[in-house]
């Protein structure tokens, strides 16, 4: 703690351009840095300008280390005030301030004068984060060795990392070295290309970097980013291998036809599936399976148990064009006639050239339809077909009839598996206190679970939140979070390929380039003791003064990057590299032992104190807004940008989540005499918007507490409001907050701890 | 439950018969609506393009709708695919033309231009074993050039009579099969309701008087000018139809006042009422194929690429109205050493374009006369003017 000892020489710079001059009393500004604080100011009608920027260097240079900027949105000329090594705090006068509220307003004022005060003070609480530094280990584990794992291993290793590859079968390859011929990638797009997989194994296979493990399986995983220690089982033997960061390209497995019965498959031997057809393809004949004969008619059958709530209820978007291309097979190799049977022709973007160039063919015939039943008959397979674009009910009789069945990521067993077992806990603990009668349902389940358990686990992390990636609705691996595809929930850990999202060959190649990217940048930011996505380069992490900690166990639950594991009293064990920074822990904490150089209770807590309130109500009341950084906050900006209100007398009060939010501000802002506070956040649900996951969702959930607080003080709960905001909504800012204030303007009333 | 074999080899007859684009179809459905010729139940020609497709040959070739089409090309230009279906549709008519012709092998003829030589050389034979029968070639003499005194009148007509006579119980050898096939009685390849509500209230009345009905539609080519793209189409048709209507008429004058007047020289002067009609008929026809010429090799994009069935109807009666004005010019300038190797060129390209009738584009007259007696049977055919009753 050297650090703090350094002592502060502040400087206030207030720029005048903008309309930020025309607009507020700068002197009454400079006023007020000087009378409440002692802070010199110095102002400039161009401070981005290389002149204005030379003006704080200069300063500077003669000793000052902390300055405070009014301008601006900090969202924007970052890179011009970019001072390194020197606390800089950003007061938001143009966009929260000049352009958002009446000029030359008492009111206007008295906001840009809040917001010096709350700067100032930041600045004066703020220490420059010492970033979290250890010695890492810069290499890439790759688990899955298929098209995706392959093509991740070569571009980490080209781009001059090590590689450690794992693949639980014998040979590397994956389902793509089953296939005959794969889908066109490349311009015109017309004809199936021949599989290139052979040409990457032997790529890989001859990469110094890269170390091969085929056979083998992720035993575990512990420790964090950068320094994980993975243990690997090969044939009974096993090898600790330390890696920095993980690319997932565990795949896909096909949807379990037997559960098609209805479409005949496992009654009748000549329904077969798409993988199956592959298969054959691949070996160079397509027969029919009880006879042995040239299959000549072909039916394929999309959608089988897809796009169904009884099945799959997902497209696996990719059965299309396979189905298209092993009608292909059926002209060229037996000279047939192939029937494609869809509930809708799906081939996104350029493979609708594909689509084209196969309905070419005179012996392919496509028509939209519902299966109504398939049967055997003396000659082979009847299918009927009814709601056609034929206009009537047909009937086909064919040699073979190819279900297209969809994809199952390799994740979905093992989450059910997880949640077999979390329920299983839970009964065990259960039957402690009410000696459950064992019902049917129990052994039912039990030779579910049976089953289940033969499941292996992929990454089998050694984490407290549990071993796999979280995963989505279907078992998906949750990797989108944010329009950041490959991101998941866990640090320096990437899905790529069919385990996150259901894809073909060239999408999978793809997404292994992107992962294996993003894997790399990870080692790098980690090297630095810098954060990842989102709040890439922060250099400050959370700090737990342990000695207070009560072992509630609130942080270690609710961290959504399972960045903190528990010793066996409860209390944190932080991994500062599993952290993404966000700060739910410093929210979740009652004892508020959580705080960062430059973000912590405290900080806030003195800025909410230090907002002029006025006793006498005509004045005017007071209102916080509590605003995520990541979109409420750039929202506000845009609102500003276009010119809109809102009222002024709310005070906008930037938190990096609303997740880090925590509930004694509330405390502190109402026992000010501070009127009410709104919570601005993003999305959450299903299709959440929170850059932290269930950042906004824990802010939501800890208003209970929030309203236990207000009853102690017996104040009103509407005093108290979150809100959810996505950034395209911006326009709703005016409504949202004017709604707030005249709410309890009119119907509530001030806050009766004024002046105490 | 229909079972569906589809016809590989029809799909790909369709596709060099001028329906090269058929399989790029993918069922929008766009062509039905845009089509002002479709009706609201069961609209062409979304229906057939996927029966196309599909190779149902059998459904197709008993479609009357594929006739109540005028290839005004609306579907083709507007369609997202490029599946032309215009076209296509005008390709399933060249088929009907083969499927339904008496006998088929001289059908066979037609549907692929490799079979031209013999086409032509049919006339050319019969031409010349004509002219070797004693009386029939003439020694013409004098400076006047005088048709007569080259090919006995006679025999012309006598010869003309029989190709008639066949080319009439060849067609309604033909007619029988498609009304069989289309199936006038028993209702067609799908279903139609006879007098759909506020459409018509009209009730069969019978052959003739559906064959008025239909013969009133056509003479007014109320149907056809309601094409939108092309309209050009209509009128040039219009043109084509009554020039050669004019043309059949002074044709029958010609006979009248050889045989019920006795005049023995045809060479009328250009004021004769009958001379006139003629000559009003050429231009009406000349304007029209002209007018169908120019656009289809200007504006095959718009107007429709011709298939070789199409060109083999429109260059015969194109040809046909030159060498007869060019006889007429020939004969009135005195020039008799053109005139009469023009009538020898005529002659044959006349016979292409009467004997073949019934194989030819040329028999669309009869099978879309018969498909518009069927519409309006069962109210699937309205007139502009009806419909917004």
């Amino acid at each position: 703690m050297a650090e703090e000892s350094v002592e502060k020489n502040y400087m206030l710079y207030i720029c005048t351009g903008c309309d930020i001059g025309d607009s507020l009393d700068i002197e009454k500004l400079k006023e007020v840095a000087d009378e409440d604080f002692s802070v010199e100011s110095k102002t400039h009608e161009f401070l981005c300008s290389a002149e204005g920027v030379e003006l704080i260097k200069k300063d500077i240079e003669e000793g000052v280390n902390t300055i405070i900027i009014a301008a601006c949105s900090p969202r924007v000329n970052y890179d011009t005030f970019n001072f390194p090594d020197i606390i800089v705090e950003r007061v938001n006068l143009r966009e929260h301030v000049v352009w958002s509220h009446k000029p030359n307003d008492e009111k206007t004022q008295q906001l840009a004068e809040d917001y010096i005060r709350m700067g100032i003070v930041k600045a004066q609480k703020m220490e420059l984060p010492e970033p979290y530094k250890e010695e890492i280990t810069k290499s890439v584990l790759i688990i899955g060795g298929g098209i995706t794992g392959l093509t991740a291993a070569l571009e980490a290793a080209n781009t001059g990392y090590d590689v450690v590859l794992v693949e639980k079968e014998a040979e590397l390859g994956g389902w793509v070295k089953k296939f005959a011929k794969l889908t066109p990638s490349t311009p015109p797009f017309r004809d199936p290309r021949e599989p290139d997989v052979d040409e990457k194994i032997k790529q890989v296979m001859e990469n110094d970097r890269i170390k091969v493990f085929t056979s083998a399986r992720v035993e575990s995983i512990s420790g964090q980013p950068g320094l994980f220690d993975v243990v690997i089982s090969q044939n009974g033997t096993k090898e600790e291998v330390k890696i920095g960061s993980i690319v997932v390209a565990a795949g896909w497995e096909p949807y379990d036809a037997t559960k098609l019965e209805n479409l005949g498959y496992g009654k009748y031997p000549d329904v077969i599936t798409n993988v199956q057809m592959e298969e054959m393809a691949a070996d160079g004949k397509i027969v029919v399976p009880s006879t042995g004969k040239e299959a000549k008619k072909v039916a394929f059958i999309q959608c089988a148990g897809q796009r169904d709530p009884e099945h799959l209820p997902y497209c696996s978007s990719i059965c299309c064009m396979v189905s298209l291309k092993q009608a292909l097979y059926v002209r060229e190799m037996n000279d047939g006639q192939a029937f494609i049977f869809y509930k809708d022709m799906r081939t996104p973007g350029e493979y609708e050239d594909f689509y084209k160039r196969v309905q070419e063919d005179p012996g392919i015939f496509l028509t939209k339809g519902e299966i109504k039943s398939i049967s055997k008959t003396e000659n082979g397979m009847l299918v009927e077909v009814t709601d056609t674009l034929l206009g009537e009910d047909i009937e086909v009789e064919v040699d073979l009839v190819v279900l297209a069945t969809g994809m199952v990521p390799r994740l979905k067993k093992i989450a059910e598996r997880l949640a077999k077992e979390e329920e299983a806990e839970g009964e065990e603990a259960k039957e402690g206190e009410e000696k459950a009668e064992a019902t049917e349902t129990e052994t039912e389940g039990e030779a579910v679970s049976e089953a289940l358990e033969e499941i292996e686990g992929i990454l089998n992390l050694t984490y407290r939140k549990g071993p796999e990636l979280p995963e989505l609705k279907y078992g998906f691996a949750d990797s989108n979070f944010i329009c950041f595809p490959y991101e998941t929930q866990r640090t320096a850990i990437y899905a790529a390929g069919p385990i996150r999202q259901p894809m073909g060959v060239a999408e999978s190649e793809d997404d292994a380039t992107g992962a294996a990217l993003k894997a790399v940048q990870a080692l790098e930011l980690i090297s630095k003791g810098a954060a990842t996505f989102p709040r890439v380069g922060d250099l400050s992490y959370p700090e737990f003064f342990l000695q207070r900690c009560t072992q509630c166990k609130r942080c270690t639950e609710e961290c959504p990057f399972g960045a903190l594991d528990e010793d066996e009293k409860g209390t944190p064990k932080p991994n500062p590299n599993r952290c993404r920074r966000c700060g739910v822990c410093m929210g979740a904490c009652p004892e508020r032992i959580v705080s960062f150089k430059n973000y912590n209770v405290d900080m806030i807590g003195s800025m909410v104190k230090t907002i002029y309130v006025p006793e006498d109500e005509e004045e005017g009341l007071r209102f916080l807004a509590f605003v995520c950084e990541n979109d409420a906050y750039p929202a506000f900006d845009m609102a500003a940008l276009n010119r809109m209100e809102w009222h002024p007398d709310v005070r906008i009060i930037p938190v990096r989540c609303l997740g880090s939010f925590n509930v004694v501000w509330i405390a502190d802002a109402l026992s000010r005499g501070i009127d009410g506070a709104i919570l601005i956040g993003c999305k959450y649900g299903d299709d959440y918007q929170c850059h932290f996951i269930k950042g906004s969702e824990l802010a939501n959930r800890r208003m209970e507490n929030v309203q236990e607080t207000l009853e102690r003080l017996a104040l009103e709960p509407e005093r108290v409001k979150v809100v959810q905001l996505p950034i395209s909504e911006f326009d709703r800012i005016p409504e949202i907050i004017n709604e707030f204030v005249e709410e309890i303007e009119e119907n509530i009333g001030p806050n009766p701890y004024k002046g105490f | 439950m229909v079972r569906i074999e589809p016809d590989i080899r029809f799909v790909k007859d369709l596709m060099k018969m001028g329906g090269g684009d058929l399989k790029k179809c993918f069922q929008c459905a766009t062509c039905s609506v845009i089509c002002p010729q479709s009706p609201d139940e069961n609209p062409f020609p979304r229906k057939e393009m996927i029966w196309a497709q599909w190779g149902l040959k059998d459904k197709l070739l008993r479609d009357p709708d594929i006739y109540l089409c005028h290839q005004c090309n609306d579907c083709s230009i507007n369609c997202p695919r490029g599946a032309k279906p215009g076209e296509v549709l005008n390709a399933i008519r060249n088929y009907t033309f083969y499927e339904y012709s008496t006998p088929k092998f001289i059908g066979k003829l037609f549907t692929s231009p490799a079979y031209f030589p013999i086409l032509i050389a049919i006339p050319i034979i019969l031409l010349y074993a004509f002219l070797q029968i004693p009386g029939v070639l003439l020694s013409p003499e004098g400076e006047h050039v005088v048709y007569g005194n080259f090919i006995n009148h006679l025999a012309i007509e006598v010869a003309g009579m029989l190709v008639g006579a066949y080319v009439i119980v060849v067609a309604l050898l033909s007619f029988y099969k498609y009304w069989k096939a289309v199936g006038m009685s028993s209702g067609p390849v799908f279903e139609v309701e006879r007098g759909v509500e506020g459409k018509t209230t009209m009730v069969s009345g019978g052959f003739w008087y559906e064959f008025w009905n239909a013969l009133k539609d056509i003479l007014r080519h109320t149907k056809f000018s309601e094409c939108a793209e092309n309209r050009y189409r209509y009128l040039a048709h219009l043109g084509v139809f009554y020039g050669f209507i004019l043309l059949g008429i002074s044709t029958l004058g010609a006979v009248a006042y050889m045989y019920l007047f006795g005049v023995k020289e045809l060479a009328l002067p250009l004021y004769d009422p009958v001379k006139i009609l003629g000559n009003i008929g050429f231009l009406l026809l000349f304007g029209g194929m002209s007018w169908i010429v120019y656009r289809r090799l200007s504006a095959s994009g718009t107007a429709g690429k011709p298939s070789y069935q199409d060109w083999f109807f429109i260059t015969d009666l194109y040809l046909v109205a030159i060498t007869g004005i060019l006889m007429e010019a020939s004969r009135l300038a005195g020039a008799t050493d053109i005139a009469y190797p023009l009538y020898l060129v005529h002659l044959v390209l006349v016979f292409m374009l009467l004997a073949y009738a019934p194989y030819s584009k040329f028999a669309h007259l009869m099978y879309r006369g018969l498909a518009y007696m069927w519409a309006k049977k069962t109210g699937r055919l309205v007139g502009a003017k009806e419909a917004s009753e």
